[in-house]
């Protein structure tokens, strides 16, 4: 029994929780109940019950099934956010610190800015400008989304080009790209990995922020977002409806924020073994 | 120094008229007549006819060079004529500098709070790191990372309001009308401040300098007291006023779910209804006073901890 | 009769059952009394210093014997007492002086506490007293030098500050833990004296902890030997040293004498391999870390050895960077001659160059296999021609196939400085700049290390620049040698006329530090022959 318990970490426990709500979400269609849009007005706004678990909202529809279908736009849109943004933030930030110069300067500039500019408001431009919908919502995410990224691949890119191994590279003439995937790359994987875990988390708050203000996903589709805006004004009469659709962001964001701190703390000590080698 | 704080100084002042430029060339790209659109943030009448339209553009020097009206129009905006909102026809500063007003007060109490919270939390976890007390305090506050603020809200809400109803649901009238808002905006700083601070202690407690203090005779209280906790401290200043600067438009959820006139309401509303010149207004201010905040901060930290900027390309 | 720090029979173990970390140690330092204390890394020597001032790691505990102050017992002295002790009675130097300040704090803020703790000086007069304390340890400037954070003192001045930081208090006994380790040696000197000035001065009872049997030589009265938690050997200096009993003293001993040697024959063509012409380099204040370089005109000839000698900070790692292209000069001009490698990379790659850390200059997370084939990914070759010759230069440095297929951290630094070697030599270069290459090796290894180069630079007729600011290096491989100080080129001359008259005053201090100055010089006393003789005599002992 004890080594049982000794076995279940925190992350573990997190990794298995969030394997399970995401392959509950990917498999909607199979497990759902209900069709998410099948209203049944005679039983609006049920408590939860043997009929319908988590109870219905304010057109009898299904609570359980809703979140189930509601997950795969809040999760797919993050999902693609955070592959975006980290992929664009580690070329910038690569590119910076690979460049230097004026290149660094300006790209680091404009990072500062984009850090001061609120990442809510430039997402609301964005969508009032381009519309709403999936580009224009990835879009208003990517604005500000990719600057963390760059930050921390371009500090990471400086100290390890500074490395000795780097240095030898550039005197013995390897070609560039030698530097930068088998130097650069791989020792910036690690720290990226966990940074691009920890966003997914916000980017899924985000992403619901977005739909709940009515800029995100727009009627038929739902997310959770926009299933907790619907339900506030019934919240007394059925709190279950705003209750579970925030309930399933804030599982999953803490387990991958969870996973992400512990990768981000492990590569970090990696990271501060081989340096003390060296 | 001195070379420093004219760089970032420099940085600032580009900063700020790049995002500004930008800013006025929403009317441009935009779909709809720019010069409509910027008449009737102008005139407070309604301006129908062409040859109105035509007129005014010539007087307004809406026909000039981009650049030129760009410069005209900054100038109308350093000395505090932001135009007219196209809803409330009012001149956009008088509606900017109050919510303004009450944003800084919503966010300082956010913040301050967090503060408040964060410092004893983070020290205890430090000082017993690796003990339950740590993993537990630890625990929690990472769990507000993941919380959503449109969830907390409405539950704050249905418990405080309308369940207990010891807290008003919304509004923006007496001092406890302040305290969900708040409540809801501190929830994530404090995750932030609160690892920040054990981080901080951790770092200053296992320092060489701090056991070199120990060695001349330094006793252990005065040691943290007069060692660990200012150099504990050091990352928090920054943490905040990073915090400070991107709350003062980033409130908006808050501010749309309690109904609390600040900023972010101010520029949810402008973009919902399409109100050009009111989000102008209120970006420039929000952008402007953002990263003067950050500017500021970076400057404070030089003062607190000399060595930062030492040897770093 | 003036109180004594006596150690009696200290254990201090981690409270379990193995070997504890100090067994059965004792020792006495009296006032005035300069006494060294020896060993390797692991052998205990600071942990007894850390017993001393009760502030061991927690996972250590004293599990038996004494340490007396007087008559003081300090092993079970209350808290409140030994904090007056500390700083107070007895005083500590660090090994790494900058990282024992408060980064944040001025040095004469430092300075404040222990003067109101240990001698209840405030205000004005507390001021004053650091202002003067500093000016005892060599601040020509002290108010600037209080004025000064940390991180903007040198690593000399740095111990200097830290050194009156430890003296503030007026205390008895100095603890000197590695304290001129992360120095040069003309600054280890200027420390070690000015340590020795106070003993002298006012009965200072000095404990000096140290893996540096030279320094040992010349100023300790007694020695004492430690190895795996006991002491092994202790008595007078020139006993211990001159005839060492224990068999790990004399590996100590063997391990710091470099054999001399003869220097090869100046090189017969004497054309220019490399020409650098009044070449200058400044750096922007961010990157202040980096010396400047100030107009320097050097030749390196076909086949010759020159030594480039310089303190840290005097600008010869930037030559080097700037001759391999790392760093771009600001001005002048670096020319290269002789039969350059055709081929795509040309003459970029007939110039390479060995770092000081062997570790560094491999990467963590690929075998050496790839490091050392990267090179000649842009030769054309193909990769079974790779494979052979990456064979053939890892054969001519000495070192086994077997290798290839590890990762850095499973080689020894002396096995990756051959690498690193063998990586530049893939690249048939004509010259060889070895930055401090064998600094960060041990005595014997070095040694080996040398060995190799000087065959390289027989068979293959290899120019050798080596920078470094090891006396011992310039004086057994080079033919001629280069002074830098503070960025300018202050001496260049034949090895033997250099030794036998250094011209320049900063050559004569490099000179001076590695000939004794108070007590004997270690080849003295352990009679390896040597030319100098001491300058100034062993003063009488109370």
């Amino acid at each position: 029994m004890r080594a049982l318990r000794k076995r279940i970490t925190i992350d573990r426990a997190a990794l298995a929780v969030l394997t399970l709500a995401v392959l509950a979400v990917a498999a909607a269609p199979l497990v759902m109940p209900y069709a998410p849009d099948a209203q049944n007005l005679a039983v609006r706004l049920a408590p939860p019950g043997p009929e319908h678990w988590l109870g219905t909202d304010h057109l009898g529809r299904d609570t359980l099934s809703r979140v189930l279908d509601g997950g795969r736009f809040s999760m797919s849109m993050a999902a693609a956010a955070t592959v975006f943004t980290a992929v664009l933030g580690t070329v910038i930030g690569v590119a910076s610190a690979r460049r230097r110069g004026w290149l660094d300067e300006f790209l680091t500039r404009t990072n500062d800015v984009l850090l001061a500019l609120p990442e809510m408001v430039v997402a609301l431009f964005i969508v009032a400008a381009m519309g709403t919908g999936f580009w224009p919502l990835l879009a208003a995410l990517t604005v500000t989304g990719w600057t963390p990224f760059a930050r921390l691949a371009r500090t990471l890119a400086y100290d390890v080009s500074a490395r000795g191994f780097v240095e030898a590279a550039r005197v013995l003439g390897c070609p560039p790209s030698f530097i930068v995937f088998r130097h650069l790359l791989p020792h910036l994987a690690a720290p990226l990995l966990g940074q691009a875990t920890l966003r997914f988390g916000q980017l899924l708050i985000s992403v619901g922020a977005l739909s709940y203000l009515g800029l995100g996903v727009q009627p038929p589709q739902s997310d959770w977002g926009s299933m907790l805006a619907a339900a506030q004004p019934y919240a007394e009469r059925a709190p279950m409806g705003i209750i579970a659709p925030g309930l399933a962001i804030f599982i999953v964001a803490l387990c991958v924020t969870l996973i992400g701190q512990r990768a981000a703390k492990k590569a970090a000590v990696t990271a501060a073994r081989e340096e003390a080698h060296a | 120094m001195i070379k420093f704080m004219t760089r970032r100084t420099a940085t600032l002042v580009a900063a700020v008229l790049l995002s500004s430029f930008a800013v006025f060339l929403i009317p441009y790209v935009t779909p709809g007549d720019p010069v409509r659109k910027i008449i009737r943030s102008r005139v407070a009448g309604d301006v129908v006819d062409d040859s109105t339209v035509e007129s005014l553009g010539v007087s307004l020097g809406l026909h000039d060079p981009l650049f030129v009206q760009y410069l005209r129009w900054l100038g109308s905006f350093l000395s505090g004529d932001m135009g007219l909102s196209y809803v409330s026809r009012t001149p956009v500063a008088e509606q900017v500098m109050p919510a303004l007003a009450v944003t800084v007060s919503l966010v300082a109490a956010a913040l301050g709070t967090a503060v408040l919270v964060s410092l004893p939390l983070g020290t205890a976890a430090a000082l017993r790191q690796g003990r339950r007390t740590d993993r537990l305090i630890t625990a929690v506050t990472q769990s507000f990372i993941a919380m959503p603020e449109y969830w907390l809200a409405p539950m704050l809400v249905l418990l405080f309001a309308l369940k207990l109803a010891v807290l008003p649901s919304a509004g923006w009238n007496d001092a406890a009308s302040v305290v969900l808002p708040a409540a809801t905006l501190a929830l994530r700083p404090i995750s932030y401040f609160t690892a920040a601070v054990r981080s901080g202690m951790l770092d200053a407690l296992s320092s060489d300098h701090v056991f070199a203090a120990r060695a001349r005779g330094l006793g252990k209280t005065r040691t943290v007291l007069s060692h660990v906790i200012p150099n504990g401290l050091v990352p928090l200043s920054t943490l905040f006023a990073v915090w400070f600067a991107g709350l003062l438009g980033g409130s908006v959820i808050v501010e749309v779910i309690f109904a609390v006139p600040g900023m972010g309401r101010l520029l949810y509303d402008a973009v919902v209804n399409s109100d050009i010149p009111l989000a102008q207004g209120g970006v420039v201010v929000v952008v402007a006073l953002a990263v003067g905040i950050t500017t500021l901060a970076d400057f404070v930290h030089r003062v607190l901890s000399p060595q930062a900027g030492a040897g770093l390309a | 009769m003036p109180e004594q720090l006596v150690i009696d029979g200290l254990r201090v173990g981690n409270g379990g059952p193995g070997r504890p970390v100090l067994d059965g140690v004792s020792l006495s330092v009296a006032p005035g009394e300069f006494v060294a204390l020896v060993g390797g890394s692991g052998s205990g020597k600071t942990m007894t210093a850390m017993s001393v001032l009760g502030l061991l790691p927690a996972r250590l505990a004293l599990e038996s014997g004494s340490i007396r102050l007087g008559s003081t017992e300090l092993t079970t002295a209350p808290e409140t007492d030994l904090d007056k002790i500390r700083g107070g009675r007895i005083g500590m130097l660090f090994q790494q002086p900058k990282r024992m300040f408060n980064p944040n704090r001025r040095i004469g803020r430092h300075l404040l506490e222990p003067l109101r703790i240990h001698a209840g000086l405030r205000g004005a007069r507390a001021r004053e007293k650091a202002l003067g304390l500093l000016a005892e340890v060599g601040f020509d400037d002290p108010r600037a030098g209080a004025r000064s954070y940390p991180h903007q003192l040198s690593g000399g001045m740095a111990q200097r500050a830290m050194t009156a930081l430890a003296l503030a208090g007026r205390p008895d006994f100095l603890l000197a833990d590695e304290p001129t380790s992360a120095l040069d040696k003309v600054l280890e000197r200027q420390i070690l004296q000015l340590l020795d000035r106070e003993r002298a001065g006012r009965g200072l009872g000095i404990l000096y902890i140290t893996h540096n049997l030279a320094s040992v030589a010349a100023f300790a009265d007694r020695v004492l030997v430690m190895e795996s938690g006991r002491v092994v050997e202790s008595g007078p200096t020139r006993e211990v040293l001159g005839r060492p009993q224990a068999a790990y003293t004399r590996s100590l001993l063997d391990a710091s004498n470099l054999q001399p040697v003869d220097v090869p024959a100046p090189p017969r063509d004497e054309s220019d391999m490399l020409a650098l012409k009044a070449v200058g380099k400044s750096f922007s204040a961010d990157r202040r870390s980096k010396a400047a370089l100030a107009g320097v005109s050097l030749e390196l000839k076909k086949g010759e050895i020159l030594g480039v000698l310089g303190q840290s900070g005097s600008g010869k790692s930037t030559l080097a960077r700037l001759i391999v292209g790392l760093e771009k000069a600001d001005r002048g001009t670096i020319s290269l001659h002789g039969d350059l490698p055709k081929g795509p990379q040309g003459a970029a790659t007939a110039v390479q160059l060995v770092f000081q850390e062997p570790h560094g200059s491999f990467d963590p997370r690929i075998t050496l296999r790839s490091s050392l084939e990267a090179p000649l990914l842009r030769s054309g070759l193909t990769a079974e021609e790779r494979g052979r010759r990456v064979k053939a230069v890892l054969a001519e440095v000495g070192l086994e196939a077997v290798l290839l297929d590890r990762r850095p951290a499973q080689c020894s630094g002396g096995q990756l400085q051959r690498a690193t070697i063998a990586r530049a030599l893939l690249l048939e270069p004509q010259v060889l700049i070895c930055d401090e290459a064998t600094s960060a090796l041990d005595a014997l290894t070095q040694r080996t290390i040398l060995d190799l180069l000087r065959r390289l630079h027989r068979d293959r007729g290899l120019s050798l620049l080596m920078i470094t600011h090891d006396m011992d290096v310039v004086r057994h491989m080079c033919q001629r040698v280069a002074v830098l100080y503070q960025g300018a080129l202050v001496e260049l001359a034949e090895t033997a006329a250099f030794f036998a008259g250094p011209k320049h005053e900063h050559s004569r201090a490099l000179v001076e530090a590695s000939i004794p100055c108070r007590g004997l010089h270690l080849k003295q006393i352990t009679g390896v022959q040597e030319a100098s003789n001491p300058e100034e005599p062993v003063p009488a002992r109370h």
